[in-house]
């Protein structure tokens, strides 16, 4: 019986524990939810995390700071670095390329000779072939070319640079060619860059000198001058030759009283020429292109048998059939050629100081003519 | 008394104009005869003419020129030439003259023939020349 009474209460006991606990379950989820994930870091950790990585980019921006900073010092420090690089590489290019371009330059003008003495070759055998027609003109015309081609030196090529010219125009090729003359005229193969030789035209030149007086300001002036000038206008200062006489007995002022007394003073009877003797030139500006040289002539000038040495500033300039124009004065003191200043009365007295000026026209000589 | 002379002659002085040359006129230009040129005509182109001026880039290269024009349309020619070394030029041909275009060679153009007296002018695009009617010697 109170087996039976124990195997009741057991039975009693152990649903009422359930029951209990299904109770107690059912309370419980009606209050909680519980969500599980697999693999998903907690909130401390994430925290860290994110306390790393902001750490990390603060240290980030702190080294950005930095490098813009040393930037900021170094670019001006490498702009000027560049700036030399370039401009040593600049120097050393220029310095390299001038040699070539000095020969490039005397390749050009051996190459113009070249065509020179072709072209005059070639007029040579026209002229051989007119001859063989019987014209009598390009028999003279072919033989005056062929010994002037067989005559024409050969020219070599400089293989030593020497410096770079001046700007120049560029060079006329000499080709012969029918003008409206009918002759087969040559154009002119002058070069700023060549050495030549003009002679003074004395209908086209003028010298003289502009005196001053207490009583009359005058000038006197002649025509009667001759000489010559030989220089490479494109460097004038490489041992230029020039003469300029001028007969003294020439010169007038346009009163017979006075020119008597110049040639007296002058002595002309025994000191008959006036001379200009050129030793050296100062260029000043060279203008190519305009066919125009500024520059000082230095020089001996000859007054009465007396000697000095003196500065000419002058002009040259290169009209378009080359001919050249030579302008310039100086200022002289009469004494100093030990010429007396003329004085009458006693209160009319010419000033000691002249101003001696030439305006001089020369044509451009012929190959070997100067 | 002298004092007086000299103060005449001081302000005489100062009314003579100054007889000193302008620079501008130092350099001897080319005289340059105002001439009235008419065009040529066949009849104008009878003998030797000879130059007297040559201007322009031509005269650079020629000196001097003599033509022998003969009424039946020859003409002989000679020119001084001094590129590339002094020397004459000859030649000879035909001549034709139409409204004072002178045509001396085919292959060269016609230069504008003028004259004036015993003066002949001839123009072309390398400059001009004058040349003078010379009787045979």
């Amino acid at each position: 019986m109170s087996k039976r009474i124990l195997s009741w209460v057991g039975l009693l006991a152990l649903l009422a524990w359930t029951g209990g606990g299904a109770f107690a379950w059912w309370r419980a989820k009606s209050h909680w939810t519980v969500v599980v994930r697999e693999g998903e870091p907690d909130a401390q950790a994430r925290e860290l995390e994110l306390a790393l990585q902001r750490e990390r980019l603060d240290s980030l921006a702190g080294d950005l700071r930095a490098l813009a900073a040393l930037l900021e010092r170094n670019l001006p420090l490498l702009d000027e670095e560049s700036e030399r690089r370039a401009g040593e590489l600049r120097a050393s290019f220029a310095q390299e390329i001038a040699p070539l371009r000095a020969r490039l330059e005397r390749s050009q003008a051996s190459d113009e000779a070249l065509l020179a003495r072709l072209t005059a070759l070639e007029r040579g055998l026209e002229g051989a072939l007119a001859l063989g027609l019987g014209t009598r003109s390009g028999e003279q015309e072919g033989a005056a070319a062929l010994l002037a081609a067989s005559a024409a030196p050969t020219e070599p090529l400089a293989a030593d640079p020497i410096e770079i010219a001046p700007p120049e125009p560029v060079a006329k090729e000499p080709a012969a060619r029918a003008s409206f003359l009918a002759f087969r005229l040559p154009s002119d193969d002058y070069r700023f860059d060549e050495r030549r030789s003009w002679t003074i035209v004395p209908a086209l030149s003028r010298v003289g000198f502009d005196a001053e007086s207490t009583l009359h300001d005058f000038s006197g002036t002649s025509s009667q001058v001759s000489g010559g000038i030989e220089v490479e206008l494109a460097h004038p200062e490489r041992a230029p030759a020039a003469e300029v006489r001028v007969s003294a007995g020439s010169l007038v002022t346009g009163e017979e009283g006075r020119d008597e007394g110049l040639r007296e003073n002058l002595d002309v009877e025994h000191h008959g020429e006036l001379r200009f003797e050129l030793e050296s030139f100062e260029p000043e500006r060279i203008d190519a292109a305009a066919g125009r040289v500024d520059g000082r002539a230095h020089g001996r000038m000859l007054i009465r048998g007396v000697e000095r040495e003196v500065e000419l500033p002058v002009v040259l300039r290169l009209d378009d059939a080359h001919r050249l124009s030579i302008d310039g004065e100086l200022q002289l003191s009469l004494p100093d050629y030990g010429v007396p200043v003329p004085k009458k009365l006693g209160v009319i007295r010419m000033k000691d100081e002249v101003r001696v000026w030439i305006a001089l026209r020369a044509r451009l000589d012929a190959r070997g003519e100067g | 008394m002298r004092r007086a002379a000299i103060c005449l002659l001081l302000l005489g002085a100062s009314c003579v104009a100054s007889g000193k040359l302008d620079p501008a006129l130092r350099s001897v230009e080319p005289v340059r005869e105002e001439r009235a040129w008419r065009a040529a005509r066949p009849e104008d182109l009878d003998g030797l003419f000879v130059s007297i001026a040559v201007e322009g880039p031509l005269a650079a290269v020629l000196r001097e020129v003599h033509y022998w024009f003969a009424p039946d349309g020859r003409f002989s020619g000679a020119a001084l030439v001094v590129v590339p070394a002094p020397g004459f030029q000859t030649l000879e041909g035909r001549w034709s003259l139409d409204e004072g275009r002178l045509s001396l060679a085919a292959e060269a153009e016609p230069a504008q023939a003028e004259v004036s007296d015993e003066l002949l002018r001839l123009s072309g695009s390398e400059g001009v020349i004058v040349l003078q009617r010379r009787s045979l010697p």
